[in-house]
């Protein structure tokens, strides 16, 4: 299918800023999330967790008394379940299969250890607390600087050390191109470990329902045919017995788009029982069992020419995996996915990477929004900045220079990534207009030198790989690749039209966009089209909604299946005003002719209800359409984030003061849509920037299991946030739509350490590693304070005596 | 997490809460709004046998005046305090110290003496009411008793409480007008605790200067802490001109810190209080007489 721009603006299809209608149901109290699902009979399950990162399991005993399906072990679900087991095909990668319920070892705190059942949780709970776990400790590898030092203990016994795997990237010739260099600048730089934190918890309820012979699994995921698939397989069952329900959604960010061992043991255990079974996960489960986030360590070169060309980079990327490879995604996409993106939007040809993933005993890595491109950005464009200081250029005047520009596009950057269309140094020039750039100048530049507060601005660059095909997830070794969607659309006889998806919101507004798409092809009002999700018994196959793929792949199936629709709809009207179909087009909910026209509604009433009254007509109502991009390699979303910070000298607090976004997410199905995302992901990356932490004791224990403990973004701390957008329809996808869901997150970490560093310049204080937190950002400038005076600042710090300013635009 | 099993018991009586207490010993805890008790019944860390929920006995909702003063029930929550609904003996002050607890959620719920029996060493209260030398008056088996709220913690969530008593009122005597009062907390993000918490009372004199100073800090140390040797070296300077750098040398006294020690988080900790006192110097306001806020109930 061709790319093809909207046909007309009808003020309700592509490219209407409509509310979402999922809204009036939220808040109303109308929703159902999994916790709200009441089937009768049902029990619940409290899970026992591993309360120590790493020991020897010697037992686990059911109190006496105890009717002997109220506790499960992994030896009660071993003949019933398989482990997952999730691997690459990377070269010398090491499984690590990932229990259902902890074996002879425990590898985290919070690995399952054995279910207990309650009538109510309370209950279970009781129960749970009086189980017996005897587990003989033993020491802990605690970060990934222990996980590769000399001797370290083994997370994985049977590995001759801690890594999952090693992958390397050569590119060009780095040396020569260091030799070229006006500046070279070796750095580190560390992305804490976050937690994704999905407001609703995850949860899961199982039942054997007899009565259909079908195991109905409810879940709180971002991924339903994922889920069915792995419980079919782990289970051996086939899979039209495996019916996989997700109710709404309230949040997932990465932490539900895993298959989780809850999932599968609670599936197993269901088999078993006459009655549901039901977990609702609370939050210091959560903040200890849910797939967690980022963990990069980087040292990074770069080298650059006097003019501020990037010449080459060298990466060495360690990532802290965690205990366990999840499926699907392994323990080694991040580490993958940063030494691809570290190069980011520049026009770098030599290139040389190291990537290791290692095991720790913490709670296993798993996609968390942007995945490892908010640590690859923080990488590059950090480095960017202090290259630019040293070359005397203004760091945002850098990037335009270094940028791959729009003439070169489609470019295929140094990390085979196709790079598909768009502006990057406009995105630049025109956030560092919105920021004020000239005027922040201005402002450091009347700042009394006494002053106990700076004020610093500073950006962050990147373009981001969104909706790729198979062959990318195949590029990573995984073994499921993702990259084909399916839309089911119905025309019942009332003329309503119902659209069924494979994807998954967890508050996207996928009911409101996909039938926009659909209203489009039609000239309908959207609200005619219902659209359904999350039920593998009843909907199409799809594979979830993550990597910002939905509008594209989903709305590419969506519009596929609209289109083959409005031929059927072409072929009945055909029959009923004697035109023929190509003579027929679709006008505000009417299919109209030359000589008249019907109404759909009465068209899909006469078809359906009188089939004999369209003698000859190709077909019914009901198509269903398979996406699959043409062109595998995604559709970049790009953009540049500004933000400007106002730092305590005293006592290294931040303030953003401001916030500026341009984005290019290509054409946009729902302004409103968009702008929630980019806003909603651009305080996640505030909260990865400045807040977010789930760090551990010297034991490995973690220090941070409460909300009351993470900090984490609320609405006081959140500047307005001031978008712009630029529209360059992809070439690749159906009506030019590239994905948003993660774009927003990837740049704060960035834009808030460059502006903080600009802030800090005249003390020679950098920032380095994130959350940079009150407490670090005074004991940067402590140290750069105790380390004796910087040399003058180049351009920021903005003094207007700044030697070396000849390069300085200003 | 939810709680394990407990019995519930509402009576509507201090006489009768006390009674209960006294009957049911050491495995009873008072519940008074449950923002502090709850999350830790739900995560069982702690376990009594019995909950006395003392939110039932109307007598300790509301304040009234009293002769230089005001005295608050013990069950009036930090919204009643926050939105005037009770007189402000602090002139202003206690209601920006309710603003700060929390949550509209939580301070709907969260009361006064549940706050001062909690004795968490970073919430708003211990600290106010030390600052303003009040008295809290509590009732056990033995009778009534009043004890100032400056003794009334005795050490992280700690209090001089007996297991039959509870926390009856607050008294506080209204400050003067002419008085200044102010208040800063420092917190990493909206609605979290307090990293220090600093209130300061005093006077000025004709040309501006600070004179008979109080100086409180929380957050510092298990129980609030009074800074005397800031509180002497503010007196006689104008606020105008006090920044960290300043303050600093006489808390590090005060909180005997060492600023050379190598420990990063103590001395960053001790700039965080200091830059607090700067702080609620720099916004501290006069006091503003309470004609509004007659009292809501009478305890």
């Amino acid at each position: 299918m061709k790319a093809k721009p909207p046909h007309r603006d009808t003020g309700c299809g592509v490219g209407a800023g409509r509310p979402r209608r999922e809204d009036a149901r939220h808040l109303a109290g109308h929703g159902r999330f999994l916790a709200d699902v009441a089937l009768p009979g049902t029990r619940n399950v409290a899970v026992v967790r591993s309360p120590v990162p790493h020991g020897a399991l010697r037992s686990v005993r059911a109190p006496d008394g105890v009717s002997g399906t109220d506790v499960w072990t992994a030896a009660d679900l071993a003949p019933l379940a398989r482990p997952l087991v999730a691997t690459a095909a990377l070269p010398g990668f090491r499984t690590a299969p990932l229990p259902l319920l902890a074996v002879d070892t425990v590898r985290y705190v919070g690995e399952p250890i054995a279910l207990a059942l309650g009538d109510t949780r309370a209950e279970a709970e009781d129960l749970a607390r009086r189980i017996t776990v005897d587990i003989e400790e033993l020491p802990p590898v605690v970060g990934h600087r222990a996980a590769l030092a000399e001797g370290a203990p083994r997370v994985h016994r049977e590995w001759p050390d801690n890594i999952y795997a090693t992958t390397s990237v050569t590119a060009g010739d780095v040396d020569a191109a260091a030799r070229r260099a006006a500046v070279s600048l070796t750095r580190e730089y560390t992305v804490g470990r976050q937690s994704p934190l999905p407001l609703e918890t995850r949860g899961v309820l199982a039942h054997h329902d007899r009565a259909e012979d079908q195991l109905v699994v409810w879940t709180s995921t971002q991924t339903p045919d994922l889920v069915r698939d792995a419980i079919a397989e782990l289970l051996g069952l086939p899979g039209n017995r495996v019916r996989v329900i997700v109710p709404d959604v309230g949040g997932g960010f990465g932490a539900k788009c895993t298959v989780y061992p809850e999932e599968i043991a609670l599936a197993a255990v269901a088999t078993r029982l006459d009655h549901p079974v039901r977990w609702v996960e609370d939050r210091a489960e959560a903040m200890v069992a849910t797939t967690q986030g980022r963990d990069h360590h980087y040292r990074l070169t770069g080298h650059a020419a006097a003019d501020g060309e990037l010449l080459a980079l060298e990466a060495d990327i360690v990532v802290d995996a965690g205990a366990y490879s999840v499926h699907p995604w392994t323990a080694t996409m991040d580490a993958s996915m940063a030494s691809a993106m570290i190069p980011g939007p520049y026009r770098v040809r030599d290139y040389r990477c190291t990537a290791r993933s290692v095991a720790t005993h913490s709670t296993p890595l798993g996609p968390c929004r942007g995945v490892a491109r908010p640590a690859a950005c923080f990488g590059i464009e950090r480095l960017i900045d202090d290259l630019a200081h040293e070359l005397g250029i203004e760091p945002y005047v850098m990037r335009t220079r270094a940028m791959v520009g729009p003439r070169s596009m489609p470019y295929t950057s140094v990390a085979h990534k196709v790079y598909d269309s768009g502006d990057y140094p406009e995105a630049v020039r025109r956030v560092s207009r919105l920021i004020g750039h000239q005027e922040v100048r201005a402002r450091q530049r009347a700042t009394d030198p006494g002053s106990r507060t700076r004020i610093g601005v500073g950006y962050g660059s990147f373009t981001e790989q969104t909706a790729h095909g198979c062959l990318e997830w195949a590029s990573r070794g995984l073994a499921v690749t993702f990259g084909v969607e399916s839309a089911r659309l119905v025309m019942d006889a009332t003329g309503s039209l119902t659209l069924g998806v494979g994807v998954q919101s967890q508050g996207q507004g996928h009911e409101t966009t996909l039938a926009q798409v659909v209203a489009e092809v039609l000239d309908i009002a959207p609200e005619r089209v219902a659209v359904r999700q999350g039920d593998t018994a009843y909907l199409p196959r799809g594979d979830g909604t993550f990597a910002s793929r939905t509008m594209v792949m989903a709305g590419g199936a969506a519009y596929g299946a609209a289109n083959l629709l409005a031929q059927r709809l072409r072929s009945v009207a055909a029959v009923l005003l004697d035109e023929p179909p190509d003579r027929l087009r679709f006008e505000g909910g009417s299919i109209v002719g030359d000589r008249g026209g019907r109404t759909l509604t009465a068209l899909a009433r006469e078809f359906c209800l009188t089939p004999d009254h369209v003698p000859g007509a190709d077909g019914g109502l009901d198509v269903t359409f398979t996406y699959r991009p043409e062109v595998q390699t995604g559709a970049f979303t790009y953009g540049t984030h500004a933000a400007v910070v106002r730092v305590d000298l005293d006592t290294g607090e931040v303030e953003l003061l401001d916030y500026a976004v341009v984005e290019d997410c290509g054409t946009v199905v729902n302004p409103l849509v968009v702008e929630g995302q980019t806003i909603g992901g651009t305080v996640q990356g505030i909260g990865t920037a400045l807040m977010e932490e789930l760090p551990r004791d010297s034991g490995g224990l973690p220090a941070v299991t409460t909300l009351g403990a993470y900090r984490v973004p609320r609405a006081p701390d959140v500047p307005r946030i001031r978008i712009e957008q630029l529209h360059t329809p992809s070439p690749h996808t159906v009506l030019g739509m590239k994905g948003v869901g993660e774009s927003g997150a990837i740049p704060p970490p960035a834009a808030i350490g460059n502006a903080i560093t600009d802030a800090l310049r005249e003390f020679g204080a950098r920032m380095d590693r994130t959350p940079m937190t009150a407490a670090r950002v005074w004991a940067a400038l402590d140290r750069a304070a105790a380390s004796g005076p910087s040399r003058a600042p180049a351009v920021a710090g903005a003094r207007t005596d700044a030697p070396g300013g000849g390069a300085v635009p200003r | 997490m939810k709680p394990a099993e407990f019995g519930y018991h509402r009576p509507c009586e201090v006489s009768e809460a006390v009674a209960l207490l006294a009957g049911l010993g050491d495995g009873a805890r008072v519940l008074g709004g449950g923002q502090s008790l709850m999350p830790e019944l739900n995560a069982r860390r702690i376990t009594p046998v019995h909950l006395v929920d003392i939110t039932g006995i109307g007598s300790l909702r509301g304040a009234r005046r009293v002769a230089g003063g005001v005295r608050y029930g013990a069950a009036t929550t930090h919204r009643m305090v926050e939105d005037g609904l009770v007189p402000d003996a602090g002139g202003g002050l206690l209601a920006r110290a309710a603003a700060g607890i929390g949550h509209r959620a939580v301070r709907t719920r969260g009361t006064l003496g549940g706050s001062l029996a909690y004795a968490d060493p970073a919430a708003e209260w211990p600290v106010v009411f030390a600052a303003l030398d009040a008295t809290v008056e509590v009732c056990g088996a033995r009778g009534v008793r009043s004890l100032p709220a400056r003794e009334l913690p005795r050490g992280a969530f700690r209090s001089g409480l007996a297991t039959d008593e509870i926390v009856v009122a607050v008294e506080v005597r209204s400050l003067p007008q002419g008085r200044w009062w102010g208040l800063h907390k420092t917190a990493g993000t909206a609605g979290a605790y307090a990293s220090s918490l600093a209130v300061v009372l005093f006077d000025t004199d004709a040309r501006g200067r600070l004179e008979q100073v109080a100086l409180w800090l929380g957050a510092a140390r298990e129980t609030p802490v009074r800074l005397p040797a800031t509180e002497l070296l503010l007196t006689g300077r104008s606020a105008a001109g006090l920044d960290v750098a300043a303050v600093l040398p006489g808390v590090a006294q005060d909180l005997g810190t060492v600023d050379a020690a190598p420990d990063d988080a103590a001395r960053h900790g001790l700039r965080v209080h200091a830059a607090t006192v700067c702080r609620a110097l720099a916004r501290a306001a006069p006091v503003v007489s309470a004609a509004a806020g007659e009292g809501a109930g009478a305890p």
